[in-house]
C-alpha cells in the first residue's frame, strides 16, 4: 500500500484529492501547510508528496527544500500544485526537487493520472 | 472552360448526394428511420456518383464507389443487414468519397490511397465473406504498425523520484504493451552509480490514443530524458481523413496525433534559433518526431485547405422555396409601403414625409437585395449547351466551334431554368439547319469549321441573349413558300423580311426539308417563342444569306417587381416599366398630323398610340393630354395618356388566364390606393405603333 | 541492511530484505561489491522476500548479473514472489534461474 502526503491549506482540495486517491487504493495523509507537513513526515513512510506552493506558516518551496534534505525522503517524488501561467513558480519548484506538477484548477482524474505516472499503485 | 464548369456541376451534384447519404445513414443509425426507408436513396447516391465520375473519367472514384455500391446493393437485396458496423464503414466511405471529390477541385493534392485501400479491404469483407476473414474489420487495424516508443532515460531520473515502471504501468491503461525491450547502457564498472539511471526502454504500444496522450505519460521525465514516439500507419490515415480546415502544418500534425505540442514548439524554436529556411516539416523529421511520409500527407492536406478556403465562403446554398417566400414578402412590403405613401401624401406632414422617405429608400434596397439573391449566372445554361453542341456536331459530322460571351451575366433563377429549353432548341436548329456541312462550307469559300456564338449582356434594363451562327442564313423564299404551303399565309400576302423570319415561329412550321434525328421532333419554334413570351421576353431574328443567322432574345431582368411609371387614362390606372420610359411631353392637337398617328419629336418621326382608343376606354379626350415616349430595342413610340402620376414600385401579378389574350397588357399590380393598375406590355405596344405608322405611311 | 551475503559451499547467496529501491541501492551496491570482490563461482540473488522493488532496484539486479563473468554464473531465486514478478513482467525481463551444468 502506497502512502501519499497532501499538503494544501484548502480543506476542499485535500478532501477531493484525498477521496480520489483513497478510492484508488492509496493511503492518504493530510497536512494544512509546510510546517504541518514536516511534522507529519517524521517517522512515516511516504511514497509521494503532493504540495501546494502558497500556504501560511511555511510555503511549499521552503518545505520542499527541507524534505529533500531528509535522507528518508530525498528521492520521494513530489507533485507541485502550480497556477496557470506561473512558469517561475514551476521553475522554483523544479529547482527545489519537485519534478512533477499539476496546474490548478485541476480535475480529480488529472491528479490521479499524475500520481499514476509517478508511482505504482 | 466547358469542362471546368461541367466538373463543378459534377462536384456540386456529388457533394449534395454525399450529404444525403450522410444524413440518411445518420438517421438510420439514430433509429429515426429504417434501413428499408433509405437504402434505395443511399444506394442511388453511390450509384450516381460512380456513374457521373465515369463520365468524366475519374476512374479512381469509379473504382472506389463501385465497391461501396456493391455492398449497398447487397443491403438492398436483403443479403446484408445495415448494422452499426456497416453504417460506420459507410460513413467512412462517404467521408473518403468526399475527400476524393475535394481532390478534384485541387488537383495538386494527393489522393489518399491509404484510407481508400483500407476501406476497400473492409468493404470486401462484406462482399466475399470467407470464414477466415470474418473477424477481419479489426484485423485490418492490427495489420498496421503500432506506436513505436524509444525512451532513453536520463541519469537523474531515479534521483528525481521518477520510476519508469509507473510509466509502463500507466501506458497499459492506454493500450497494449508489446515487444518491451529493456536496454541498459552500462558504464565502466568503476563509474557505476546505483542511483543513476542507465536504462533505455524500447517498446510498441497498440493504442488508439493520440500522440499527445502518449507523450503526456512522460511529461515529468521529458526534461531529463529523450522520448521518441513514432506514430503508427493508421495515424497517417487519420491525418488524411481529418476534416479540411484552415490550419498550419504543425497544427495539422498535432491534431492528427502525429506530433505533440511540445515537439512542435521545439521544432519551431529550433527553426528560429538557427534562423534557417528549413521547412518545419523537415525539422520535425530531423528531430525524429515524425516520418517524412507523414509530413507529405499533412502537406497535401494543407494544400487542400489553402485552395478550399475561399470557395467555402463564396456560396451559401439556400432552399429556393425560402427565397421565393422572402421575395413574396418583399413584394407585399412594397405594396404596403405604397399604401402608406398615399396616406403620407394626404396627411402632408413634413416630418412624417421625411422619415417615410428614408423608409422608402431602405425598402428599395431590400427589394433590390432580395431580387439580387435570385440572380444566377446565365453561364450555367450555356455550359449545358456545350455538351449538346459537341454531341450534335459529332452526329452530324460537322465541325463546329462554340464560343461563349458574357456567361457571368446574371438573370433571375426562374428565368434561367425556363430558358434552358428554348435555348437548347434554337441551338439545335442552328446546328442542324443553320450551319452547313463541311463540304458545302468549303465550296462556298467559308472555313470548314462552323462558328456558333452564345452571348449574354445587359441592355437598357433587360438581358439580351444572342445565338449567332455563321451558317447559310434563313432562306426567305423557302420560308415563304413553306408558309403558303402550310396555309400560314396566303399566296398574295406581301411581307417585310423581318416578318417572313417570324413565320418560322408560327405553329406547325418547320424549315428543314427532312426532319433530322435531332431537331424538329414535334416541338416547333412556336413553342420557343411562347416560352420566351411567357417570360415577358421577345425574340427577334436577323439573317444574312450565307453569312448566318442571329436569334436575339430580350428578357426582363426579373419577373417579380419593377420600377414603374404610373399614368391614367379615363380614370384607369396604367403602369409602364420605368426603364422603358424615355420622356414625357405635353400633347397638343396641333402636333398631330390629322389622321396620321405620328408626330414630330424634334425632327424625328414618332409614331404614337391613343391608349383611350386602343383600350376602348369611355369618356371624351381631355383637353390637355400627355405623351409618354417609350423605347423598346431600337424602336420608339409615344403613348397618349390623360394624367401623369409619377414613379412607383409595382409588384407584378400575372393576369388571369381569362385576360391573357389581351394585347398590350402584361399584368397587373395593386396600387398604394388599393386600386388595380394595369401593367402595359411596352414591347407589344411599340411594335403595334410602328406597324400602324408604317401602314399609315403606305396609304 | 538491504541484503545479507552468505557463503555456502561454492555458492554465494545474496539474500535481499523487503526493500530494494532508490533509497537503499547505494548501500546494497556496496554490500554486493564487497561480496563479489571474492569472485564467487556461483551467485544466487535471492529476492523471495522483496516486497518493494523499483526500477533502481531492478537496475542494480541487472548490473550485478552483468558483472558476473563467465565461467562464473549468477541466478535469481524469486520463489513465488508476486511483487517481483509484476516488475519483471512489466519490463519483460527474463532472469536466469538455473545454473547451467559445467559439464555441458
Amino acid at each position: 500500500m502506497k502512502t501519499i502526503l497532501i499538503v494544501d491549506d484548502s480543506i476542499s482540495i485535500r478532501q477531493v484529492v484525498g477521496m480520489t486517491l483513497k478510492a484508488n487504493g492509496f493511503t492518504v495523509i493530510e497536512a494544512c501547510d509546510g510546517k504541518d507537513a514536516l511534522t507529519k513526515l517524521t517517522g512515516q513512510k511516504v511514497n509521494l508528496i503532493i504540495s501546494d506552493v502558497n500556504m501560511p506558516n511555511m510555503d511549499g518551496i521552503t518545505m520542499l527544500k527541507a524534505v529533500k534534505a531528509m535522507p528518508a525522503y530525498r528521492f520521494t517524488p513530489v507533485i507541485m500544485l502550480t497556477t496557470e501561467g506561473s512558469d517561475q513558480m514551476k521553475e522554483e519548484g523544479k529547482a527545489a526537487g519537485a519534478k512533477a506538477w499539476v496546474v490548478k484548477p485541476f480535475k480529480p482524474e488529472q491528479m490521479l493520472a499524475a500520481v499514476n505516472k509517478l508511482i505504482l499503485p | 472552360m466547358d469542362m471546368t464548369q461541367a466538373r463543378s456541376l459534377f462536384i456540386d451534384e456529388a457533394n449534395s448526394l454525399l450529404a444525403d447519404m450522410e444524413r440518411f445513414l445518420l438517421e438510420i443509425e439514430a433509429g429515426d428511420a429504417t434501413s428499408a426507408q433509405h437504402i434505395d436513396a443511399i444506394f442511388r447516391a453511390a450509384h450516381t456518383i460512380k456513374g457521373s465520375a465515369g463520365l468524366f473519367g475519374f476512374d479512381h472514384i469509379v473504382a472506389f464507389t463501385h465497391n461501396v455500391e456493391s455492398v449497398l446493393d447487397k443491403v438492398r437485396s436483403g443479403q446484408l443487414a445495415l448494422d452499426g458496423d456497416l453504417i460506420n464503414l459507410m460513413l467512412q466511405c462517404q467521408d473518403h468519397t468526399a475527400s476524393l471529390i475535394r481532390q478534384l477541385e485541387d488537383e495538386s493534392s494527393g489522393i489518399d490511397l491509404v484510407t481508400g485501400t483500407a476501406l476497400i479491404k473492409q468493404l470486401h469483407l462484406y462482399l466475399d465473406p470467407a470464414p477466415v476473414v470474418a473477424a477481419a474489420p479489426t484485423a485490418v487495424l492490427t495489420d498496421t504498425e503500432h506506436w513505436q516508443l524509444d525512451v532513453h532515460y536520463g541519469e537523474d531520473v531515479f534521483r528525481d523520484g521518477m520510476d519508469p515502471l509507473s510509466q509502463l504501468h500507466y501506458l497499459q491503461s492506454l493500450g497494449e504493451l508489446q515487444q518491451v525491450r529493456l536496454l541498459p547502457h552500462w558504464p565502466a564498472p568503476a563509474a557505476f552509480d546505483p542511483e543513476s539511471c542507465y536504462l533505455q526502454l524500447k517498446f510498441e504500444l497498440a493504442s488508439t490514443a493520440s500522440k499527445q496522450q502518449i507523450a503526456d505519460v512522460f511529461e515529468f521525465v521529458q526534461d531529463s530524458s529523450k522520448v521518441q514516439i513514432s506514430p503508427p500507419q493508421q495515424v497517417k490515415a487519420s491525418l488524411a481523413a481529418l476534416p479540411t480546415v484552415d490550419e498550419k502544418l504543425g497544427t495539422l500534425l498535432v491534431n492528427a496525433g502525429a506530433v505533440t505540442e511540445r515537439e512542435l514548439q521545439s521544432a519551431l524554436s529550433s527553426q528560429k534559433e538557427h534562423d534557417n529556411n528549413q521547412a518545419l516539416g523537415q525539422v520535425l523529421v530531423d528531430q525524429g518526431a515524425v516520418s517524412s511520409e507523414m509530413v507529405a500527407v499533412a502537406l497535401d492536406k494543407q494544400k487542400a485547405t489553402e485552395h478550399k478556403r475561399p470557395a467555402d465562403f463564396q456560396f451559401l446554398k439556400v432552399e429556393a422555396r425560402k427565397l421565393d417566400e422572402l421575395i413574396n414578402l418583399v413584394g407585399e412590403l412594397v405594396t404596403a409601403g405604397a399604401g402608406i405613401d398615399v396616406l403620407v401624401q394626404e396627411i402632408a406632414n413634413e416630418k412624417l414625409k421625411e422619415s417615410f422617405s428614408v423608409l422608402t429608400g431602405l425598402l428599395e434596397q431590400i427589394r433590390d437585395g432580395a431580387l439580387g439573391l435570385r440572380m444566377v449566372q446565365v453561364g450555367e445554361s450555356f455550359s449545358r449547351l456545350r455538351r449538346i453542341v459537341r454531341d450534335v456536331s459529332k452526329e452530324l459530322g460537322k465541325d463546329i466551334e462554340l464560343t461563349v460571351e458574357g456567361a457571368d451575366t446574371e438573370l433571375d433563377k426562374s428565368m434561367v431554368e425556363k430558358l434552358s429549353d428554348p435555348l437548347m432548341h434554337i441551338v439545335r436548329n442552328a446546328l442542324d439547319h443553320g450551319i452547313e456541312s463541311k463540304e458545302l462550307r468549303l465550296y462556298k469559300g467559308k472555313p470548314a469549321q462552323g462558328q456558333l456564338k452564345l452571348s449574354a449582356c445587359h441592355e437598357a434594363g433587360s438581358v439580351v441573349i444572342e445565338i449567332a451562327d455563321d451558317g447559310a442564313g434563313l432562306n426567305i423564299e423557302r420560308i415563304r413558300a413553306k408558309a403558303i404551303e402550310k396555309n400560314i399565309i396566303s399566296a398574295d400576302q406581301e411581307l417585310a423580311e423581318e416578318d417572313i423570319y417570324k413565320l418560322i415561329f408560327a405553329p406547325g412550321f418547320s424549315t428543314a426539308a427532312a426532319v433530322t434525328n435531332l431537331s424538329g421532333r414535334g416541338v416547333g419554334m412556336d413553342v420557343v417563342k411562347r416560352n420566351i413570351e411567357e417570360l415577358r421576353g421577345q425574340i427577334q431574328i436577323s439573317s444574312v444569306p450565307d453569312q448566318g443567322t442571329v436569334f436575339r432574345i430580350r428578357l426582363p431582368l426579373t419577373l417579380a417587381i419593377i420600377d414603374g411609371f404610373l399614368v391614367s387614362v379615363a380614370g384607369t390606372h396604367l403602369v409602364l416599366p420605368l426603364n422603358m420610359v424615355q420622356e414625357c411631353i405635353e400633347f397638343q392637337m396641333s402636333q398631330q398630323d390629322n389622321e396620321r398617328n405620328y408626330l414630330d419629336l424634334r425632327g424625328e418621326v414618332l409614331p404614337f398610340i391613343r391608349l383611350r382608343q386602343l383600350f376602348e376606354l369611355a369618356g371624351p379626350p381631355q383637353n390637355r393630354e400627355n405623351i409618354v415616349v417609350v423605347q423598346y430595342g431600337k424602336h420608339r413610340a409615344g403613348l397618349v395618356v390623360d394624367h401623369l402620376h409619377g414613379e412607383l414600385q409595382a409588384v407584378i401579378k400575372p393576369l388571369n388566364t381569362l385576360f391573357r389574350s389581351l394585347r398590350g397588357i402584361g399584368g397587373y399590380t395593386i396600387l398604394g390606393s388599393g386600386n388595380v393598375g394595369l401593367i402595359l406590355d411596352i414591347p407589344q405596344l411599340v411594335q403595334f405603333a410602328t406597324t400602324l405608322e408604317n401602314q399609315s405611311f403606305v396609304h | 541492511m538491504p541484503l545479507t551475503m552468505t557463503q555456502k559451499a561454492d555458492f554465494v547467496i545474496a539474500e535481499f530484505d523487503t526493500e530494494l529501491t532508490i533509497f537503499n541501492v547505494r548501500e546494497a551496491h556496496s554490500i554486493l561489491q564487497a561480496g563479489l570482490a571474492k569472485a564467487p563461482d556461483r551467485l544466487i540473488l535471492d529476492v523471495t522476500a522483496l516486497q518493494d522493488l523499483d526500477s533502481a532496484g531492478l537496475q542494480l539486479l541487472l548490473w550485478t548479473l552483468a558483472q558476473v563473468r563467465a565461467p562464473a554464473q549468477a541466478v535469481i531465486s524469486a520463489g513465488d514472489n508476486p511483487q517481483f514478478s509484476r516488475v519483471s513482467d512489466l519490463y519483460a525481463v527474463q532472469w536466469p534461474t538455473h545454473f547451467t551444468s559445467q559439464d555441458d
